[in-house]
Formats: C-alpha cells, sequence, structure tokens
C-alpha cells in the first residue's frame, strides 16, 4: 500500500481523534458488562455447590406414582455407582397458625443424613416429639425454640392426596388406590310396601323389592405420625427449597405448602415411602453445575432405569393392584348377584303381564262375537215383529174393502126392494080399487071365503114360481106345476062362487065379464101378495146375509185388534230384552276396559319400577367401572428418576443465573448496536467531509476499494482497539470484587 | 490518425427528470506533445469534456481514443488504470491532500503507478525544492498549485488536463503556471490540454479549441504559438 496514503489515513485518524475515542469507549463498555456479569454468576455457582456438598444433597432421587418400598430402597442402593440411598416420607399436614388453617410439608429426616436442613439456631431433633421449623414458620406464630406446635390428627388424606398428585414430582402419601366412595343414600325405599293395588283379577304384581347397591370397602387409615404435638428444637433452612426462605439468593418461589417442618423417624410410621434419595459415588470433588457432574448423575439415572425400574415397577404395581382388585371383584360378585335375582323377579312380572295381556285379548274376542249374536237375535225378533204388523195392517186393508162392499151391495139391494115394492104398492092399490069395486057392485053376495083362497092360493102359486126362479129342479117344478093345478081348481072354484053369487044378487049385465075380471084381480091380488111374500123373503134373507157378513167383519176387526195386542205385547217384550241385553254387554266390555286400564297401568308401573332398577343397575355398574376405571388409572407404577434439576430451587438458581448471564449476553449487543449506530454517524460524517478528496483520489488513479479501505481502517480499528483492549484487561480485574456475593444462603 | 481523438461526444445529465445535455455532439481532435487551449463561455461542457477525456466520466454515446485505445468502451477497472498511468489532473483549486506536505503530496501520486518519476526532483523541477515539507496550508495559492502539478507529471502521464488553472491567481503567478504547463509540454513531451476563460491565451497554444452550447464551434491551429512570456493581457 501507498505509503503516502498510509500517512494520510493516520493523520485523519489523529485528527478524528473525538470520534475514534466515542467509538472506542461504546465498544470497551459492551465488553465490560458482558465479562462482569458472566464472574459474577460464575461465583454464585460455586457458592450454591458449597452449600450443597456440606447439607449432603442428594444426587438422584427416585419417585413413584404408587410409592416406594424397602425393597425398593435396597435394590436402588444396589446399583453400582450409588453411596447411599435413604427412603423418605413427607407428607401435608395442617395446623393452626394465629387462628388460621396452615398446610405444612412434615418431612422425615433421612437416618443416612441426607438432605442435611442447614441449622440457622438450636440443634436437630434428635428423638421423637422433637421438631425443627423454619424460620417462616416462626416468625408467622411468634414462637420461639422450646416451644411446642401441635398438628392436626388427618386419618382421611384425600383432599391432600390431589393436591399431591397435581405436584407431579411429589407424587407421596400412602399409595393405596382409592376406588372409595361415601355410600350413596338408599334409591326409593322398597320398604315401601309393594301395596295389593291390583286386587280384582289376575293379582299383577309388578312391584319387586330390588336392591342395586354396590359397596367398595376400604381400609381403615391410621396416622402415620404418631404424636400431634412436637417440641421445636431448631430453626433450619430447607436445602431443597432454599429459595422459600427469606433472606436467601433466588428470585423466585413455587411453593405449594406454606411450611416446611422436621421430625426424627422415630415418629414416623410408613410402609410406604415417598421417594428414595442416593448420593453417587466420587462426585464430591465435581461442580454440581458442571457438565461432569451431570453426565456421572445421567449416568447413575441411566443405569437404574435401565436395570431395576421396570422390575421394580411391576412388583409394586401388582402388589397395590392386587389389594384393590380383590376389593371392587367382591364388591362386583355381591352386585351380580343382586342384579340376577332382580332380573328374574322382573321377567316373571313381564311373564304375568303377558299372560294378562293374553286373556283380555281372548275375553275380548269372546265379548264381540256375544255382541254380534245377541244383536242379531234382536233384530230377527224385531223383523218377525214387523213382519207381524204388515200382516195385521193387510187384513184390515181387506176388511175395510169387504165392509164398503158390504155396504154398496146392501145400498143397491135396499133401492131394488123399495123399487119393487112400491111396484108391489101400485099394483095392488090398483087392483085393490077394483075389487072393491067388485066387492061394491056384489055387496054381501061376494064370496069372501073363495076371494081369500083363491088370492091366498094365486100367493102361494106365485111365490113358489118366484122362489122357484132362481134354481129350477126338477122336484120345485113339479110341485110348482101342482101348485098351478090347485090354484086353476081354485080359480074355476072362485068363478063358479062368483058366477052363482052374480046370480043370486040378480046381476043383470054380463055376469061372466064379471066372473072374469073378478078372478084375474083375485089371481092378481094373489100374485101381488106371493111376490110380496118373496119379495119380504127375500128381503128378509138378504138382511141375514148381510148381518152375517157385518158379524163376519166385526170378527175380523176383534181378531185384528187380538193380534194388534199380541204384538204390542211381544214389542214391549223384545224392548225390555234388548235393553237388558245392551246393559249387559255394556257392563262386559265396561268389564274389559277396566282390565285393560288395570293391566296399561300395571304395566306402566312395571315399566316405571324396571327404569328406576335399570337406573340404579346402570348407577352401580359405572360405580364399579369408575372403580375399574380407576384401577386402570393407577396404571402401571410409573418411576420418576431425578436429578437436582427437578428442585425447584435448585433449577430456579440454574435458571435465575442463566437469566443473568442472558442479560450479560445481551448488554454488549445492545452496546453493539449502539457503537454500530455512533460509528456510522461518524463514518458517513467524515466521508462526508471529505467528499472533495476521495474525487482526487479517484482522479489521481485510486480504485474504489483502496479509496473505502481508509474509513474501513478506521473504523476497525476503533472497534478493535475498544473491544480488545477491554477483554484483556477486564479478564484479571473484575472476577475478585463479585466473588463474595454467595458465601453463604443466610446470615 | 490524431493521438487524441474526441468523436461525436453526447453528454447528458438526468436530473429530476430533466434531461440537461451537456455535451451535444461534441468532436475535436489533438495530435501528441500539442499544447491545446479549450476556450469557451460558462456552462458550454468544457469540464464535463474534460471529465470524460481524463475517465472520471462516461459519455452517453460516442468514442474517445486515446492513443489508439477507445477510452468510452474501458471498463471500470480499466478506466482506474487509465486515470493512473496515462492522466493527470490539475484542477481549478489544487485538490492536495490536506494532511500531506508538498513532498508526501506528490509521492502519493508517484508512489501509485511504476515509472514514475521522483517527487523531489519533480519538486525542484516546479521551483518548490526548499517548501517540500510543507503542508498545503503552509502554501500560498501559486505554490500550492506548483504542488499539484508537480503532482501531476510526476506520474509521467501522457496527458495533462487543466480545468482553469489560473483562475485562483494573480496574473504573475498566473503566467508562471502557464509558463511551467507550457515547458512541461515543450520539455517533456506531454500533451496538454488547458481549459481557460482567458482568450488572450489562444496564441501559447498549438491548437484552440471553442465551445460553445455542448458542441464545438471551431478548431484554430497555429503553427506558431507565441511562448508565454510574451503574451500579455
Ligand atoms: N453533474 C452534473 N449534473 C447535471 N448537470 C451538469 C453536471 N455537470 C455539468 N452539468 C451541466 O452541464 C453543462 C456543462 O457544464 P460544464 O461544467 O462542462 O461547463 P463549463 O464549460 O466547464 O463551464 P465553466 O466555464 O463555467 O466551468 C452545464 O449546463 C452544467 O449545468
Ligand atoms: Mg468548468
Amino acid at each position: 500500500m501507498n505509503r503516502a496514503y498510509l500517512k494520510d489515513i493516520f493523520r485523519t485518524i489523529k485528527k478524528n481523534a473525538k470520534r475514534f475515542l466515542a467509538i472506542l469507549a461504546i465498544t470497551a463498555l459492551g465488553l465490560t458488562a458482558f465479562t462482569g456479569i458472566t464472574a459474577a454468576c460464575r461465583d454464585l455457582y460455586r457458592a450454591a455447590d458449597r452449600f450443597y456438598d456440606q447439607q449432603r444433597l442428594f444426587d438422584v432421587r427416585v419417585l413413584s406414582t404408587l410409592g416406594l418400598t424397602d425393597e425398593d430402597v435396597e435394590a436402588i442402593h444396589a446399583v453400582t455407582g450409588v453411596e447411599t440411598a435413604s427412603g423418605a416420607y413427607s407428607e401435608t399436614v395442617h395446623l393452626d397458625v394465629n387462628g388460621q388453617r396452615q398446610s405444612a410439608e412434615m418431612v422425615m429426616l433421612s437416618e443416612q443424613g441426607l438432605n442435611r436442613p442447614w441449622i440457622e439456631d438450636g440443634s436437630m431433633p434428635e428423638k421423637a416429639g422433637e421438631i425443627a421449623v423454619t424460620r417462616k414458620y416462626l416468625e408467622a406464630s411468634g414462637k420461639a425454640l422450646g416451644d411446642t406446635l401441635t398438628i392436626e390428627e388427618d386419618l382421611n388424606e384425600d383432599d391432600d392426596a390431589d393436591e399431591d398428585a397435581a405436584d407431579a414430582d411429589a407424587p407421596e402419601g400412602s399409595a393405596e388406590p382409592e376406588p372409595e366412595r361415601e355410600p350413596e343414600p338408599e334409591p326409593d325405599e322398597p320398604a315401601e310396601e309393594p301395596d295389593a293395588s291390583d286386587d280384582d283379577d289376575d293379582g299383577l304384581n309388578t312391584d319387586i323389592d330390588w336392591d342395586a347397591e354396590v359397596e367398595i370397602e376400604e381400609e381403615p387409615e391410621t396416622p402415620t405420625f404418631k404424636s400431634t404435638t412436637y417440641t421445636i428444637t431448631a430453626m433450619v433452612v430447607d436445602p431443597l427449597d432454599i429459595s422459600n426462605n427469606e433472606g436467601t439468593s433466588a428470585f423466585r418461589s413455587t411453593a405449594t405448602t406454606d411450611f416446611t417442618f422436621f421430625v426424627t423417624p422415630a415418629d414416623v410410621d410408613t410402609e410406604v415411602y415417598t421417594a428414595v434419595y442416593l448420593t453417587l459415588e466420587g462426585l464430591s470433588g465435581l461442580d454440581c453445575y458442571s457438565a461432569a457432574y451431570e453426565d456421572a448423575v445421567n449416568t447413575a439415572i441411566g443405569l437404574i432405569e435401565s436395570n431395576i425400574m421396570a422390575q421394580r415397577q411391576q412388583a409394586r404395581y401388582d402388589s397395590v393392584m392386587g389389594e384393590a382388585l380383590e376389593i371392587i371383584t367382591d364388591a362386583e360378585d355381591t352386585m351380580n348377584e343382586k342384579f340376577t335375582e332382580a332380573d328374574e323377579q322382573f321377567s316373571d312380572a313381564w311373564a304375568d303381564v303377558e299372560e294378562a295381556k293374553r286373556e283380555l285379548a281372548d275375553g275380548e274376542a269372546e265379548l264381540t262375537a256375544e255382541e254380534r249374536d245377541a244383536l242379531q237375535k234382536l233384530a230377527d225378533a224385531r223383523a218377525e215383529l214387523e213382519d207381524g204388523k204388515a200382516k195385521l195392517r193387510d187384513g184390515e186393508a181387506e176388511l175395510d174393502k169387504g165392509e164398503a162392499k158390504l155396504n154398496s151391495q146392501a145400498k143397491a139391494a135396499e133401492k131394488t126392494f123399495a123399487e119393487k115394492q112400491a111396484g108391489l104398492d101400485t099394483a095392488r092399490a090398483e087392483l085393490s080399487a077394483g075389487v072393491q069395486q067388485l066387492q061394491g057392485i056384489l055387496g054381501e053376495h061376494w064370496p069372501e071365503a073363495e076371494w081369500n083362497a083363491l088370492v091366498e092360493t094365486a100367493a102361494g102359486v106365485a111365490a113358489g114360481l118366484l122362489a122357484a126362479t132362481p134354481d129350477i129342479d126338477s122336484t120345485a117344478l113339479a110341485q110348482q106345476v101342482g101348485a098351478a093345478v090347485a090354484a086353476t081348481q081354485q080359480m074355476a072354484d072362485f068363478s063358479a062362487a062368483l058366477g052363482m053369487a052374480a046370480g043370486m044378487a040378480g046381476y043383470p049385465g054380463d055376469i061372466a065379464e064379471l066372473v072374469a075380471s073378478a078372478a084375474e084381480a083375485g089371481i092378481g091380488l094373489g100374485v101381488l101378495d106371493g111376490s110380496q111374500q118373496v119379495l119380504d123373503a127375500g128381503k128378509q134373507t138378504f138382511n141375514k146375509q148381510i148381518a152375517a157378513a157385518r158379524k163376519k167383519i166385526s170378527d175380523g176387526r176383534a181378531e185384528i185388534a187380538e193380534g194388534w195386542r199380541s204384538l204390542a205385547e211381544g214389542e214391549a217384550e223384545l224392548d225390555a230384552e234388548e235393553q237388558k241385553a245392551l246393559r249387559e254387554l255394556r257392563d262386559a266390555w265396561q268389564e274389559l276396559a277396566e282390565g285393560k286400564q288395570e293391566l296399561a297401568e300395571g304395566e306402566a308401573e312395571l315399566i316405571e319400577n324396571e327404569e328406576k332398577y335399570q337406573e340404579k343397575k346402570t348407577e352401580a355398574e359405572e360405580k364399579l367401572a369408575d372403580a375399574y376405571a380407576e384401577l386402570d388409572d393407577i396404571d402401571m407404577a410409573q418411576w420418576y428418576v431425578q436429578d437436582r434439576g427437578s428442585l425447584d430451587s435448585y433449577s430456579s438458581l440454574d435458571t435465575d443465573l442463566a437469566s443473568i448471564g442472558a442479560i450479560g449476553k445481551a448488554f454488549p449487543v445492545l452496546f453493539l448496536v449502539v457503537a454500530l449506530l455512533v460509528s456510522l454517524t461518524t463514518m458517513s460524517r467524515l466521508v462526508e467531509e471529505e467528499r472533495g478528496l476521495i474525487g482526487t483520489y479517484k482522479a489521481l488513479g485510486f480504485g474504489s476499494f483502496a479509496i473505502a479501505w481508509k474509513y474501513l481502517v478506521y473504523a476497525l480499528l476503533a472497534s478493535l482497539l475498544g473491544g480488545g483492549g477491554r477483554a484483556t484487561c477486564s479478564a484479571s480485574s473484575l472476577c475478585p470484587s463479585c466473588s463474595s456475593s454467595f458465601s453463604r444462603p443466610s446470615t | 490518425m490524431p493521438y487524441i481523438e474526441f468523436n461525436d461526444i453526447v453528454k447528458e445529465y438526468n436530473t429530476g427528470g430533466l434531461a440537461i445535455r451537456a455535451l451535444d455532439g461534441a468532436s475535436f481532435s489533438v495530435e501528441k506533445g500539442e499544447l491545446a487551449v479549450i476556450v469557451g463561455s460558462s456552462g458550454a461542457g468544457k469540464t464535463t469534456a474534460l471529465n470524460i477525456l481524463g475517465g472520471m466520466d462516461s459519455a452517453t454515446s460516442g468514442d474517445v481514443i486515446v492513443d489508439g485505445q477507445n477510452v468510452s468502451r474501458y471498463n471500470k477497472k480499466q478506466l482506474v488504470n487509465y486515470r493512473r498511468l496515462d492522466i493527470g489532473f490539475v484542477f481549478q483549486f489544487y485538490n492536495l491532500v490536506p494532511n500531506l506536505t508538498a513532498l508526501e503530496n506528490v509521492e502519493l501520486a508517484a508512489q501509485i503507478r511504476p515509472d514514475s518519476l521522483d517527487a523531489a526532483e519533480t519538486l525542484t523541477k516546479v521551483g518548490l525544492a526548499e517548501r517540500i515539507d510543507n503542508f498545503p496550508a503552509q502554501l500560498s495559492g501559486g505554490e500550492q498549485q506548483r504542488v499539484s502539478i508537480a503532482r501531476a507529471i510526476a506520474k509521467n502521464p501522457k496527458l495533462l488536463l487543466c480545468d482553469e488553472p489560473t483562475g485562483a491567481l494573480d496574473y504573475t503567478t498566473g503566467k508562471q503556471i502557464l509558463q511551467l504547463l507550457q515547458d512541461t509540454c515543450r520539455r517533456d513531451g506531454i500533451t496538454v490540454l488547458i481549459i481557460t476563460h482567458n482568450s488572450a491565451l489562444a496564441p501559447m497554444a498549438d491548437r484552440v479549441i471553442r465551445f460553445k452550447s455542448g458542441k464545438v464551434r471551431d478548431i484554430t491551429q497555429n503553427p506558431n504559438p507565441t511562448p508565454i512570456s510574451e503574451i500579455e493581457w
């Protein structure tokens, strides 16, 4: 490089020394922050390590979801590299602190001296009934060393158990499964008397005396801690939780209980440990936050996990599971028995219901048939009645017709008779007048007797003739001929009589004529009389006939009336019969409906009862299933083999220091950004100022990079000098100044 | 074939959408060893032409031929090299590096290329043997311009391009500077181009190039240039 050019560069730096120093200073500052904080962190780590070594904090701990036993402790101790294995027990207890119920973690001190609390004051508990507490408790309760404290006797630790289970890294307490539940109140008491509500027919019994209660027995709890009253002998710091004690170094606390107490193993009665704490061989020289320590711990964890964990888990699981399973299986057997019994009762009841249904159906069919028959019979009877009525009505009509005909015949006959009578009467009057004349003429010579005989004979012949007219038979004709011969005789007798009478009377005139006409008149009168006789007889006969016909008609009417009466009687009887039949049917139907209703009610009741039963059954089954599910929940015993990182206060110290370390790294970045901005403005100002000069260099034939080089050298030199210079001097000067900040947790 | 050929050069500046044509088809040529004077009114494009010729700027179109090479086709690296080896610039305000002494200023140029002249010797040549360790701020304008010229010729360039070298100097000093330039041309055979506003200087040139609004209006050749000492203005 051009010597003169270099000269220019250095003279430029010299001239712009203030800017150069500004860049240099800001870089140096960033590095100071970085180195200072880093060194402080390292010292804090060392102090923590010393403390943990001194208190013999565990290197590895084993937790199990089902707790750990002495066999587990032995098995763990036998693993290569394990120096000490110590079964530990802790449990949450409650106590009254100044009127408030608060919780405390009651920790059994390790027989092997692990996790030794750090004594602030007093001396560690040595025998039963002694207790060490934290400063926090003494301050909260106002008590002092030598005072006593009393914890609640806590038999049922369910509420705590849940809490503890949530605290994943400390599954403690008795590791028994907990399928225990309060026996629930009885379902609607079966004692409520299966009443005889359906007492009528088949006595359907739908009230079944079932019982679906399941009880899963639990074992009685015994208190883990022998005494409840302790004497405070020491004020200590829990090495597992150095952050939960005022005056210590960590920034955060995640304590779940209010206080921590320590008692001797003599006070603790347990077969199950909540944890096993171990120390490993050959770790005392290692820094506990170092990678070497972590490697050694991880190797041990790996050994435990691969060599014994699975088989110990299985063993523990088997024993816990066996106990729990037995309890539940017993309960299930009892339950199944109860169910079988109840199920049988229900199926019997259902059979009864089916039987009743069938009977009802049969009854209904029968009743329907009966009803059909009865109605048919009634209908037939009624039809018959109607027939009778129709016949009567026909007879009545015929009678009416006959009567009308009779009346018209009678009327016509009377008229004929009257006409004939009139003719007869006229003829008689004429003849009588003629006869009277003759009588007058003859006077006392009138042959009265012959006359009367003549008339009488003529009348007889005429009557005989007239009467015989309608039916001429030979006998009658012969009689009539005889009569007529007699009449002719008579007439001759009369004429003779008359002629003699006329001669006697001296009747001048033509006597023959007179006699002829008188005879004629006599015969005429006799015929008239005969006709009258016949007419009267005819009249009489006719009247007799009419009367007979009328009698017949009235007889018919009487008969019909009789018929009506008997029909009415029959109808009334039928009505009564019908009413009776219908009433009977209605009653039968009603009865059937009642039977059905009853059955339906019985069935509904049965269904309801069965539903209730099913509900309870389901409940019971669920309860069992829950219990089984809880068994499933027991899962496999799960071991958690943890290093110290599982301790909140241990890992939070680590993370807190890491955070500080991160700040130590972030700081220089911040400064670097500032330095970047400072040098950027500085350099752009410089370039701006030297624009003319840059042109000159360009004109002289300097390349762009050669020209830029000048400014790069300027900037790089400033920052490297600042950063590098700071780094070399800080390493030695800063460290001792902050190393004393974490020598002891609290004094 | 002329030594320098400026062939139909167009140079446009684009400033905020407005295109300014600083050169609008300017053409001229100069022969080797000539002293050419470029005159023209302010804004005519003289400086632009000189910058293009010196490889500080590139033309929009047209060719610049120097010693048979087409400079306008050079890439960046070639241009740097061209400026380094072939060109010496002399500016109106000297443009010395203020942090360096007269000698160092000259060395700055001399050390940038091989075959350069000795810096101290060159300064002696321009009459500044006693002032070589002075910083520019300690020198007068004329002295600074001498240092500037020494810096330019120390590179032993093919072309010496001077943009108003006497613009900031008084008459006598200006004359001395011009004398120095004429001597350089005559004695060292370097082709010299001088931009000046002073038309009276035209007779000292072998060739006078007149610019007017981006174009070369006219070129006059002067077979017998007048020595500078005889020119009065
Ligand atoms: N970088 C630039 N950007 C824009 N325009 C420019 C630039 N350089 C020069 N110009 C313009 O180009 C034209 C020519 O400028 P130039 O400097 O060549 O003139 P000149 O002849 O040297 O004048 P003067 O005698 O005053 O120095 C001017 O109008 C100027 O404004
Ligand atoms: Mg100009």
